[in-house]
């Protein structure tokens, strides 16, 4: 979807002076993707990442081109299943933490881990949309 | 004779090196991108209307599955080795492909889509990749798009074509095939032979020439030429390393937009008939306007089963619209009396088509000054749908002449649940 970043009405006569400055479209696909072939839509099921403010129902912006770091949100392989945690780095320890007091930290050192790919962001609708 | 008088086209832009990007069990790789529990394990996907089996992984490869092989009769093997087999998610593979080639596209702009599941990119000789190059471009595509791939590198498409089979059976996946290997060669089956077709390998088996290297030693081109045309001696010269196909980037323009398939049941009576091609008619004029194209003429078809022992019946019909058109409510009136025209009872009905001729885009009308459908209020009603079928599915709002139980309609019970529309996305567990 395009937005236009401001325009001004269209009138008879003169024409506004401020569309000379108008800049375009903004392109909120641009602005969330920066590398549209490794970037993936992926939604969320369960509520073990409210603390970082991803929420059930929400969609993830996945960047498959970008390098895990200590503390990217990530989807990593759990148990062959696509699951997001934080990834940690500590004292040479691996860690997916959940960010919910209720769910368990899981220390991954050792272990043979596949990071599906890096959250770049969260897109969460504040109005309940029929979809 | 030169080079180029003997081939009657120019072969300098094509002298350089050619990569070709080949994804390994592509379908197959594609069901294991969401689904990663698929990895290492045995799988197959099935043809449409889960006929046949089209696609194997390396694990039922192993377990002796055969490509082809009729779905029903292999049921009980599957599933005595755990083989998951799955229905064509063509929207999944499509979405994977463009993907992986877009990929490329970051690497190089050089990049010919050859099929849904390979590429050839062309390198010029001082940008000639080394094989750690080829190993890093792999890896790329890997991570990025979840595709596994393999990427043979030689001087010609054809030893490409070579290279990539070898590089496939390398833990590293790539391999660069630097001149024509006599003895690589010699393991090329005629019938293996990029751009042989089963003709020619039938023809050249007949004078002793079994496999690549004996192709390539062929002795007189003139005499390769006439009894294997122009061709035939393209594909010597490029099994002896000289370039003469170059890479063909631009996309053939889009001559016609066809939507046909094969029904899961045969259809025997008008009623379904026409309920089937008002479907059809519908998936094919909303292609026609996602692509803001506009269709001259229309053509449907219809034909029994070809391979079963029954009467055979096929027939077509054509109709040119006054005005180059896009709607179906004006599509729909021609579509009736084109099918009473050419649907004769007492036949079992495999497969209907219909097919979209001279397109051209909205500067391309011609309007007619005796024009009396309602084309602005047609458009904007049929906007209205195709924005709703976008969002809750295709075909939750369709004219009632479609019919409601389509039970002719393809069968793919084994889908898996991921496709790129905002329905289908894949789900990440928070838990």
């Amino acid at each position: 979807m395009l937005l236009p970043l401001f325009s001004s009405r269209v009138s008879a006569g003169f024409p506004s002076p401020a569309d000379d400055y108008l800049e375009g479209d903004l392109d909120l696909n641009e602005y969330l993707i920066r590398t549209p072939p490794a970037t993936f839509l992926v939604r969320v099921s369960g509520n073990s990442m409210i603390g970082k403010g991803i929420y059930d129902g929400d969609l993830l912006v996945v960047d498959r081109s970008l390098e895990p770091l200590d503390r990217d949100v990530v989807v990593a392989v759990v148990e062959g299943e696509l699951t997001v945690k934080q990834l940690r780095f500590q004292d040479k320890e691996v860690w997916l933490m959940p960010a919910n007091r209720r769910y368990k930290p899981l220390c991954v050192t050792g272990m043979d881990l596949q990071i599906w790919g890096v959250v770049s962001s969260s897109i969460h609708h504040f109005r309940k949309r029929v979809e | 004779m030169n080079l180029e008088e003997r081939f009657n086209f120019r072969v300098s832009p094509s002298d350089g090196w050619y990569a070709l990007v080949d994804c390994n069990n592509f379908y197959c790789s594609c069901e294991r991108v969401y689904n990663p529990s698929l990895k290492e394990r045995p799988i197959v996907v099935l043809s449409n209307n889960d006929g046949c089996i089209i696609a194997r992984s390396n694990e039922a490869k192993l377990l002796g599955i055969g490509m082809g092989e009729p779905y029903f009769k292999m049921k009980s093997i599957l599933q005595k080795h755990k083989i998951t087999a799955f229905s064509s998610n063509y929207e999944l593979y499509g979405d994977l492909s463009h993907r992986v080639m877009e990929t490329l596209r970051t690497i190089t702009p050089y990049v010919e889509v050859y099929s849904v599941d390979e590429a050839f990119t062309f390198w010029p000789h001082r940008l000639k990749p080394t094989l750690d190059a080829l190993r890093q471009f792999r890896e790329r595509v890997i991570r990025w798009t979840g595709v596994p791939v393999s990427i043979g590198l030689a001087p010609t498409k054809t030893l490409a074509k070579v290279a990539a089979k070898v590089a496939k059976k390398r833990a590293d996946g790539c391999y660069i095939l630097e001149e024509p290997d006599e003895y690589l060669l010699q393991q090329v089956e005629v019938e293996d032979i990029w751009g042989v077709g089963r003709r020619y390998a039938r023809k050249l088996r007949k004078i002793g020439v079994h496999d690549a290297a004996a192709f390539a030693k062929l002795p007189d081109d003139d005499w390769i030429r006439s009894q294997f045309t122009v061709v035939g001696l393209r594909t010597v010269y490029e099994l002896r390393g000289i370039s003469c196909l170059g890479l063909e980037m631009l996309e053939p323009e889009r001559k016609g937009i066809c939507h046909s398939r094969a029904f899961s049941q045969p259809i025997t009576n008008y009623k379904e008939m026409r309920e089937a091609f008002f479907t059809y008619l519908t998936r094919a004029s909303t292609k026609l306007r996602s692509r803001g194209l506009y269709a001259r003429a229309m053509q449907i078809w219809l034909q029994t089963n070809r391979f079963a022992e029954e009467p055979y019946y096929s027939n077509a019909a054509v109709v040119q619209f006054p005005v180059a058109s896009q709607d179906f409510f004006e599509m729909s009136q021609y579509l009736e009396p084109m099918l009473q025209s050419i649907y004769t009872d007492g036949y079992r009905y495999k497969k209907i088509g219909i097919l979209f001729l001279d397109l051209c885009n909205e500067t391309g009308i011609q309007p007619d000054l005796f024009d009396n459908i309602p084309r602005t209020r047609n458009a904007a009603l049929l906007n209205v749908m195709d924005r709703l079928n976008s969002r809750y599915g295709k075909l939750t709002v369709h004219a009632a002449s479609c019919g409601k139980e389509r039970p002719w309609e393809m069968r793919r019970e084994k889908l898996s649940p991921v496709a790129p529309n905002w329905r289908q996305l894949a789900v990440v567990k928070a838990k």
